[in-house]
């Protein structure tokens, strides 16, 4: 028995090898592809991490889904933002971005992209080809797209298969990638295919590429496709990546060669460093990875709890994840630029040593990264011409999930008596700008020309998107959203195409409430830059007991001096409305009467000024102009209400901890000497 | 054990000086009171009749705090710089003050009058505004040097370690070090002021050198009174918020009792000043008597 079995074993031994390595290369995730997988990549790359270098071989699988023959292709080379000042990146942000200024005179800081070779597999080598061009501005040193004319057109339905040697010279972290000593971020890394949008996809009247240059404030639009990538890097890196890990071989000179396998998705990006430790957890199919660093491993937990809590509240209000896994990154303190973004299965987070459980970042950039997974992911909206489709609709409910988990008033930050809600922190982000009016949303990602990007993009649409949840109701806000991720997910979806889910929806839901369609809804605050502002200006409330002074009767003069009705006074009060915005919503007034009744009163919210008056026994206590504050658009809140029996008990309070405040302070600066 | 009798006995000192730490609360008090006022007012007309403001009475709403900031934070700005100001004006009142309390406390078996205060504050004046000014420059001078030194390591540090908790220890360390040369620079000028009314010193710069002599060789002593002193304001201070957290300034009895607390806090504030000068003086004479048969040797080769 024992010579037999040693006798075979080898055999053995080598034919389960070769059957668990097929079986891993060979694993599909998906019976049937979610997406036309028009855009697919075979890669293999080798890190070297003392040169930060990577050279990579890849083979390009790209599907013509138009009718159009196309004789040209076009490709982002990302990595060319960071190669020179001169770039239109560098040129736009200034050498910073989100704070992180890249270090202009260390050679090491730079990366670029080189296209080696390109050749049609089987056909004619197009390497000599290649010529950059800068579809968006003028700017001749940009050398983040090239176009590659073809000899033989692709056909429709055709697929052209590219071999494309390139090397990629990663950045010091720097916008999202990069290196930061032993950590690496590896994202917009290779030459990757532009979009061909054809009549049918987003605004397309005929077909055309879209492939933009890499902007300072954008971000990416990509197609779907099938990844398999074999990265070869020290035995010591641990890595994570887009997708799963199907193998792992340990080759003789010291290295190891990882696999990892995507489908359905539009980037492929990957992390390693020799030092991270990871945590585990599952939620339904979805199994967890957290990449962390050891300094942080104790707010694993944090990392994983808030992916499980975006994960059970996308499932329910948007639509299921597909995906079995998700790995999050935790960049070290140096890598802080590669903290907060996103790639299918794939985001990085970020976090300090010691935050505090009542500050929840952590929780806040798990949620939002997570939540492009859907938006910048599945639905894959271009992030460069509506980059609201993807920020702003991921911000809006990635304020409603954190308000959720973690209360209204104390989801972002609930410490040392100090608290807001993350919604209340974006409106803020949005209202508290010196000029909200400085660019309507719908515009290009590079269309910013004097800031606002971020407060626009993120903070003004998670702030109408909530407007538009409350003025329709959550329950047919969520329906809107199901049907806008099940419709269009993985077909790269544009403003319209929400906008006719919308009006379909609430016309089914309301009729002619909210009017023939939501487009005027849209008008104001997407494709239009007016703030709004509603006010109870005033309450005005006269005893009016009529008839007063002379009237005539039956030929005779009257003389009415006081006239009671029945002991009881009536009075005449006014309730005005000013519209100080230019933007137009419908609004409820609620009016509170001295016998404890209320009347709410409805307006167009169209004329300057609306007033509503009521000859009445009872007096007008109080109103508000929108009470509920459904139009949380509206930039001052505090406006909306008016009485005319003010409190002055905060007024106190403040009168006395200003005493105190201005006491210490005096105290204080008197203890120097 | 001097500390303790100097501790105990600058308590006792500053208990018998009621009229003179009530003469100096209500400066206090009224000071805040001038800008307090027309604060409130322009609270008042800000909020105009709104109701968003009662949200405040309960809780801290960040909402309505916002909205009110962003549109009526040019209001209230002045109200800011304006207290600043004051601060920076009771600073000279205290540098005013100052030899007025030194008297008082120097011959405490005396009666206290306001006018032996004043008048002795007037004398004084001169003098102790100078040296406020050197140990203003000194203190700012210290604080510019460590704040250089300090980005210094921080940025090396940030460079060559790993993580954050380095950065923060670091950073804890620096800012520790740093307090601690604060009080310290605080002793010497208590003493240089002590030394100005004992001694009746014309030369603020000499007495900072005599003063920084006698705080080094008596390290322990004059460094540890002074920072028993300065933990009766801290632990007063925590006491305070958590009996606010329990009170509650939710209605009109709740706001005036805190306003009872918070001025008792104020009141301590100024006692516990004239206690580490009453106590400092008391140590002085412990340490300053044994140290007059040395008087007359030069100090740094003066």
């Amino acid at each position: 028995m024992d010579k037999s079995y040693c006798k075979i074993s080898p055999f053995f031994f080598l034919i389960i090898y070769f059957s668990f390595s097929t079986i891993l290369i060979s694993q599909t995730i998906f019976k049937t592809p979610l997406s036309p997988r028009n855009a697919s990549y075979d890669m293999d790359v080798k890190l070297n991490p003392d040169t930060k270098i990577i050279d990579g071989f890849e083979t390009l699988h790209w599907k013509n889904l138009s009718n159009d023959n196309i004789s040209e292709l076009r490709f982002h080379l990302y990595l060319n933002a960071f190669k020179n000042t001169k770039s239109t990146f560098m040129k736009e942000s200034g050498g910073q971005l989100r704070g992180i200024n890249i270090d202009e005179n260390e050679t090491k800081s730079w990366g670029w992209v080189d296209v080696l070779s390109m050749k049609v597999q089987n056909g004619e080598d197009l390497t000599n080809k290649i010529k950059f061009i800068h579809p968006d501005d003028d700017n001749a040193d940009d050398q983040t797209v090239i176009s590659v004319p073809l000899a033989k057109a692709v056909r429709p339905g055709e697929t052209i298969n590219l071999d494309i040697k390139f090397k990629s010279k990663l950045p010091k972290i720097f916008a999202r990638t990069g290196f930061a000593d032993d950590y690496f971020l590896v994202g917009q890394w290779f030459p990757k295919i532009g979009v061909y949008e054809y009549p049918g996809i987003r605004y397309a009247t005929k077909g055309q590429w879209n492939c933009h240059q890499f902007h300072a404030n954008s971000e990416f639009y990509a197609d779907f496709g099938v990844y398999n990538v074999n990265i070869t890097l020290p035995r010591k890196y641990i890595v994570g990546a887009v997708g799963i890990q199907t193998g792992e071989k340990k080759n003789n000179d010291g290295t190891k060669t990882l696999t990892f396998h995507a489908e359905d998705v539009i980037d492929f990006a990957w992390t390693a460093s020799p030092i991270f430790k990871t945590a585990e957890a599952t939620w339904k199919h979805v199994k967890i990875k957290v990449l962390l660093q050891p300094e942080h491993f104790a707010q694993a937990k944090r990392h994983t709890q808030s992916a499980i809590n975006a994960l059970e509240y996308l499932d329910k209000h948007v639509g299921k994840y597909p995906y079995p896994n998700l790995t999050i990154v935790d960049p070290p303190l140096r890598g802080l630029g590669s903290a907060g973004m996103e790639y299918p299965t794939f985001i990085t987070a970020g976090c300090l040593w010691g935050m505090p459980d009542g500050i929840r970042f952590t929780e806040n950039v798990v949620i939002h990264e997570f939540g492009h997974n859907y938006f910048m992911g599945m639905l894959a909206s271009n992030e460069f011409e509506e980059a609201f489709l993807d920020e702003g609709f991921n911000t809006y409910l990635e304020t409603r999930i954190m308000d959720h988990y973690y209360g209204k008033k104390t989801s972002f930050v609930n410490f040392v008596g100090y608290h807001f809600g993350d919604l209340e922190s974006q409106r803020e982000g949005y209202v508290g700008m010196n000029n909200p009016k400085i660019a309507e949303d719908f515009r290009t990602a590079w269309g910013y020309k004097d800031g606002g990007y971020g407060a626009i993009t993120y903070s003004k649409t998670a702030t109408w998107m909530t407007t538009l949840d409350r003025l329709v109701g959550r329950e047919t806000m969520d329906v809107i959203m199901k049907t806008y991720f099940n419709r269009w997910s993985f077909k790269h979806p544009c403003a319209k195409n929400f906008i006719d889910i919308v009006n379909e929806i609430v016309k089914k839901k309301y009729g002619n409430k909210f009017g023939d369609n939501m487009n005027w809804f849209f008008n104001e605050v997407l494709y239009g830059s007016d703030i709004c502002d509603y006010k109870l200006a005033y309450i005005s409330v006269k005893n009016v007991n009529s008839p007063l002074g002379v009237y005539d009767s039956s030929g005779t003069k009257l003389f009415y001096r006081y006239h009671s009705t029945n002991g009881k006074s009536i009075y005449h009060s006014k309730v005005a409305v000013y519209r100080l915005g230019e933007v137009i919503m419908p609004v409820d007034i609620l009016v509170h009467f001295d016998n404890d009744k209320d009347t709410l009163v409805s307006w167009d919210g169209k004329d300057r000024t609306f007033d509503i008056e009521f000859d009445k026994p009872e007096k007008v206590v109080w109103a508000k102009v929108d009470p509920k504050q459904k139009l949380l658009i509206d930039v001052n809140l505090n406006n909306n209400s008016y009485t005319t029996e003010p409190s002055s008990k905060y007024r106190k309070k403040y009168f006395v901890k200003f005493i105190f405040w201005v006491q210490n302070l005096m105290t204080s600066i008197s203890m120097i000497f | 054990m001097k500390i303790i009798t100097s501790y105990t006995s600058g308590f006792k000192a500053t208990f018998n000086t009621k009229k003179l730490l009530t003469t100096i609360y209500i400066i206090t008090f009224l000071m805040a009171l001038i800008i307090a006022i027309p604060f409130s007012s322009t609270i008042q007309k800000e909020a105009g009749s709104s109701m968003a403001f009662s949200a405040l009475l309960k809780d801290f709403d960040y909402t309505v705090y916002r909205d009110f900031m962003n549109h009526s934070a040019m209001a209230i700005q002045p109200y800011i710089s304006t207290a600043i100001w004051m601060g920076i004006f009771y600073l000279l009142f205290t540098i005013f003050f100052e030899g007025g309390i030194l008297k008082v406390l120097k011959r405490k078996e005396d009666k206290f009058t306001l006018r032996f205060f004043w008048e002795a504050s007037a004398k004084y004046f001169s003098r102790f505004f100078r040296l406020a000014i050197y140990m203003i420059i000194t203190q700012v001078v210290i604080a510019v040097i460590l704040f250089i030194i300090l980005s210094l390591i921080l940025s090396s540090v940030y460079k060559s370690v790993p993580n954050e908790s380095y950065i923060f220890y670091t950073a804890l360390i620096g800012v520790i070090i740093y307090l601690l040369i604060f009080i310290f620079l605080l002793v010497v000028t208590d003493y240089a002021k002590i030394m100005m009314v004992e001694n009746d010193e014309y030369r603020p710069f000499r007495t900072i050198l005599r003063s920084f002599v006698f705080t080094f060789k008596h390290f322990l002593s004059t460094y540890f009174l002074y920072l028993l002193l300065l933990i009766v304001p801290i632990v007063l201070f925590v006491i305070y918020f958590k009996i606010e957290s329990i009170i509650g300034m939710t209605s009109g009895w709740g706001i005036l009792i805190v306003f009872i607390i918070q001025q008792l806090l104020v009141w301590c504030r100024i006692f516990t000043k004239i206690w580490i000068l009453g106590s400092e003086l008391t140590l002085y004479g412990k340490f300053g008597n044994k140290e007059e048969a040395s008087e007359g040797e030069p100090v740094f080769g003066i």
